[in-house]
């Protein structure tokens, strides 16, 4: 008897054990996809001709370059717009990490729906660079995520939030102005539909992540079987 | 044999030798001799030798409100294997208050300082010798400021920036601004620079424009029309000549009438005012017939710069104007004077051609005395009629006679006035003005460019219309003091005059005005406000402190109050950044060598001031040049397409040709503070993340 609770006593901890190695393997690809994604956007913006290689061009894309599509959230119209996106995705990207797979799925998912929504929503956008697309989905992602998991007031809270942002991206879209200071270069506008793309993809994938963590985990099949013996 | 040999060789090794030495210095005095011809207005200085080039030249002009705002860039180059000194001499506009001076040293814009002239050049001197950076401007003489930069390296390029305001010239409806570049400094010098020569003029006015031209560079100019009431003229050649001043004259759609006022106050200090005063239909009376004596300089400096040709044809063009009941009268002088008719002669057509072939045969010869001449008009005053005397000079007299010119001043008739009108850069303007105003007359001055047409018939025009004598103005409230010209000049139609002063009490305040326009007592009243906070106008404040130099300056000709004035003048120089005969601007290294020599960087904090207004104003500018450039092309209504993009419809293809669209998504500030604050409350919550194993 004493040899079976003993076997079960070493099979929680090993349970524990495997679980913090998982956490702490899994902890590795979410930061090296961040910064992944930071320096590529810091040597593309160091290259005119990769900017230009991978920017959204309509006119390339109807040739069908279609990558522009998805690398036009690498490319940026100047160093202060590739700060404050990169500062932002690397920070939402941090406070995201115990969901990393699902906002994985959605950083890649937005970066191409917004190229999509750019070349139909905005139809006579002939260039467009830019990641806030892609950022307004993961903070869509995180504040839905974090609404999930919050009581009252805070899930209120959260649900506001992301209300007041997509109630600002319909002002954008509606004004083809920004409600505050940009700091892009003058002669470049503001493309509200990349931003509500980002905010659908991103409350998609914080609900599909929320009914996949519904689900049980095998890790719990695994005890039960282990018991049976 | 052999010795024949050696000395055949030697003979040929020698004979070489003094080929070379003869092709080298040929090849020497070729390049002195082009770098010689090529020394312009730039020369080096200080025994270097050398030689500079000036390969960039461009100034921008700002008009508003009447106050011209100009700042000159250049770049020199030196030519030599050898660092030298740069002494650059430029003439100065009339009016105009030399107020900055910047150097570029290590790519960054170092801004001078201004301080006591003797102490300016200490300090220059002292950095010289320690072969640092050093830059220092000089007011040489009434005319002329003089530019001194050390060291330029070999090969090297020195760019430097000056700024000056000043006031413009009014007549009527025509305002003349005028760039000066001719200066008589050596003989067979050519003043060109080598690369660009670019001088571009925003004029922006409350009274619509009407018309815009250059007189000096005709069709050079490309003038736009953005606005009835802003005109932006552009001048940009390779190789720009040097030695012929720029033009420019505007005209507005009326004659600008009644009491303008602008004001400057920052945080607790008392404000500055400008007040405009220019006559409107009060003085449109009738003009009775006048007298005129003419009194032509024609001393051995006139002949320089053509100045006694322009004030030849001048008064051709005067004469020409005047009526049949005006009489007139011509007197020439250098040592002694010399006369036409010997008396006042009616302005037919017979005595106006004997005047101009009179004219025509004068030559410009000797010295200049001034005082016979002008006692010889007063002999001609009629006690019935006024007279006035028109003099043509450069003004080149010596100092003990300008003391006799000004008692004979005072000894003048009563219905005697003094007009003094000045030809070309190399003009003693002090002294005419001085001569005009403490007779009630006026001062002009003539550009060998400009339209001297034009300027005779304004001169006229304002000596027609009867004017406002004996102008007093007094403020009642805001705290007014320190008020410049103490004395004011006689109102002419069409020439403002324009008063500064100081003020402590923000508010409401009364402008109350008395004159005399021909014996009759004249009396008008302004409301005006006294803002509490103001500051778009910065260079009133410099202007108010230029005329109050300019005062003391004339008070320093008295002895007894000599030190004083002096002192004054350095106090009111270092405070208002004002370059002046007795102050200089200094510019070091860096920062710290300016707290080394505990030099307080007034200058750049006020330097800083005017950029700031300069901007809003050049960025009103813009917003006037696009809106004006939305005017153009098709409106929407004429089957364009949408609003905001220009499109050119091509006929043949009906191709549209438009321009492209780039758009961006920035996260903006909102984002950037909505993720940051979720950061912060993750990190508090981090700690059970962090708990792992049993």
């Amino acid at each position: 008897m004493r040899t079976v609770a003993t076997g079960i006593m070493d099979s929680r901890n090993d349970e524990r054990k495997s679980a913090c190695l998982v956490k702490q393997c899994a902890r590795w690809p979410r930061f090296a996809v961040a910064t992944a994604v930071v320096l590529t956007t810091a040597l593309v913006q160091l290259q005119p001709t990769a900017q230009l290689a991978l920017e959204f061009d309509r006119h390339a894309i109807q040739t069908g370059q279609w990558w522009r599509l998805l690398t036009c959230s690498l490319t940026h119209w100047s160093w202060a717009h590739l700060a404050g996106d990169a500062a932002v995705f690397a920070a939402l990207w941090w406070l995201g990490q115990g969901r990393s797979r699902w906002m994985l799925v959605t950083a890649l998912t937005s970066a191409v729906a917004v190229g999509i929504a750019v070349y139909v929503g905005a139809g006579d956008m002939d260039a467009y660079r830019g990641m806030s697309g892609v950022n307004y989905a993961l903070l869509s992602y995180v504040l839905i995520t974090l609404a999930a998991g919050a009581q009252g007031i805070s899930k209120i809270g959260y649900l506001g939030v992301v209300a007041a942002v997509a109630v600002k991206t319909t002002y954008e879209i509606g004004t083809g102005d920004s409600l505050f200071a940009t700091g892009l270069p003058a002669a470049i506008e503001v493309v509200g539909v990349s931003h509500a793309a980002g905010i659908v993809v991103g409350t998609l994938g914080a609900l599909s992540a929320w009914h996949s963590a519904r689900r049980p985990s095998k890790h719990a099949r695994v005890k039960g079987m282990g018991s049976a013996s | 044999m052999y010795l024949r040999e050696k000395m055949s060789r030697t003979l040929t090794v020698r004979v070489m030798a003094a080929a070379a030495v003869v092709s080298g210095a040929l090849v020497v005095m070729t390049a002195v001799a082009r770098h010689a011809a090529g020394a312009g207005l730039l020369i080096a200085d200080g025994g270097f030798g050398g030689v500079l080039e000036i390969e960039s030249h461009t100034a921008e002009v700002t008009i508003n409100n009447g106050i011209a705002v100009t700042e000159v860039t250049q770049v020199f180059r030196n030519t030599e294997n050898r660092q030298v000194e740069a002494l650059y001499t430029f003439p100065v506009p009339k009016g105009a208050s030399v107020a900055d001076f910047s150097m570029w040293i290590n790519g960054k814009e170092m801004i001078g300082e201004v301080l006591e002239r003797k102490r300016a050049r200490q300090i220059y001197n002292s950095y010289k010798r320690r072969n640092q950076d050093p830059g220092l401007l000089e007011q040489v003489d009434y005319k002329t400021f003089e530019m001194r930069i050390f060291p330029i390296a070999p090969r090297g390029k020195q760019k430097v920036r000056i700024r000056y305001y000043q006031e413009l010239d009014c007549d009527k409806d025509w305002v003349t601004y005028v760039y000066p570049l001719s200066t008589a400094s050596r003989r067979g010098l050519v003043s060109k620079t080598k690369g660009r020569f670019a001088l571009t003029l925003h004029a922006k006015s409350e009274v619509p424009i009407v018309a815009m031209e250059s007189p000096s560079h005709h069709d050079d100019f490309v003038i736009a029309a953005h606005d009835d009431s802003y005109y932006q003229a552009s001048l940009e050649t390779d190789g720009g000549d040097l030695n012929r001043d720029v033009v420019l004259a505007y005209r507005l759609s009326r004659p600008q009438t009644g009491l303008d006022m602008i004001y400057s106050k920052t945080g607790d200090d008392d404000g500055y005012f400008c007040l405009t005063l220019t006559a409107g239909e009060e003085l449109a009376g009738e003009s009775d017939p006048m007298d005129y004596v003419f009194i032509l300089d024609i001393s051995g400096s006139m002949a320089h710069q053509e100045k006694l040709k322009i004030s030849r044809d001048c008064i051709g063009a005067f004469i020409g104007e005047l009526g049949k009941d005006d009489r007139f009268e011509i007197i020439t002088f250098n040592v002694t004077p010399g006369t036409l008719f010997n008396s006042l002669e009616r302005g037919v057509s017979e005595t106006k051609k004997r005047a101009t072939e009179f004219l025509g045969s004068r030559r410009a010869a000797g010295g200049t005395v001034l005082r016979p001449a002008l006692m010889t008009a007063y002999r001609y005053s009629d006690p019935d009629r006024p007279l006035n005397i028109v003099v043509f000079s450069d003004g080149m007299t010596e100092q003990g006679n300008r003391k006799e010119l000004m008692a004979a001043l005072r000894e003048r008739p009563p219905n005697a006035r003094v007009f003094c009108i000045g030809v070309g850069n190399e003009v003693n303007r002090r002294l005419l003005s001085r001569l005009a105003e403490d007779s009630g007359g006026l001062a002009a001055y003539l550009s060998r460019q400009e339209s001297f047409v034009r300027k005779a018939k304004a001169f006229r025009r304002k000596l027609m219309k009867p004017a406002l004598t004996n102008v007093k103005i007094s403020f009642d409230g805001g705290g007014v003091y320190d008020i410049e010209p103490r004395t004011l000049p006689s109102l002419y139609h069409g020439t403002p005059v324009r008063l500064y002063g100081r003020y402590r009490r923000p508010g409401r305040a009364k402008v109350k005005i008395k004159a005399e326009i021909n014996g009759a007592e004249f009396k008008n009243e302004f409301d005006v406000v006294f803002p509490k906070d103001e500051g778009g106008n910065p260079e009133i404040e410099r202007m108010w402190a230029w005329r109050k130099v300019q005062r003391l300056l004339r008070d320093s000709d008295d002895p007894d109050m000599r030190q004083e004035v002096l002192d004054e003048v350095v106090r009111l120089g270092e405070a208002y950044s004002i370059a002046t005969e007795h102050t200089a601007f200094i510019v070091l290294e860096n920062d710290a060598e300016y707290k080394r020599w505990k030099i307080r960087r007034r200058n750049a904090l006020r330097v800083g001031r005017d950029v700031a207004s300069r901007k809003s104003l050049l960025k009103q500018l813009e917003r006037m040049r696009s809106e004006s450039l939305s005017r153009l092309g098709p409106s929407i209504e004429d089957g364009g397409v949408a609003a905001g993009r220009p499109v050119l419809t091509l006929p043949d293809t009906g191709w549209k040709l438009r321009f492209p669209r780039q758009g961006g998504g920035p996260v903006g500030p909102v984002v950037l503070l909505l993720v940051g604050v979720l950061a912060t409350v993750r990190v508090f919550r981090r700690r059970k993340d962090r708990a792992c194993g049993p």
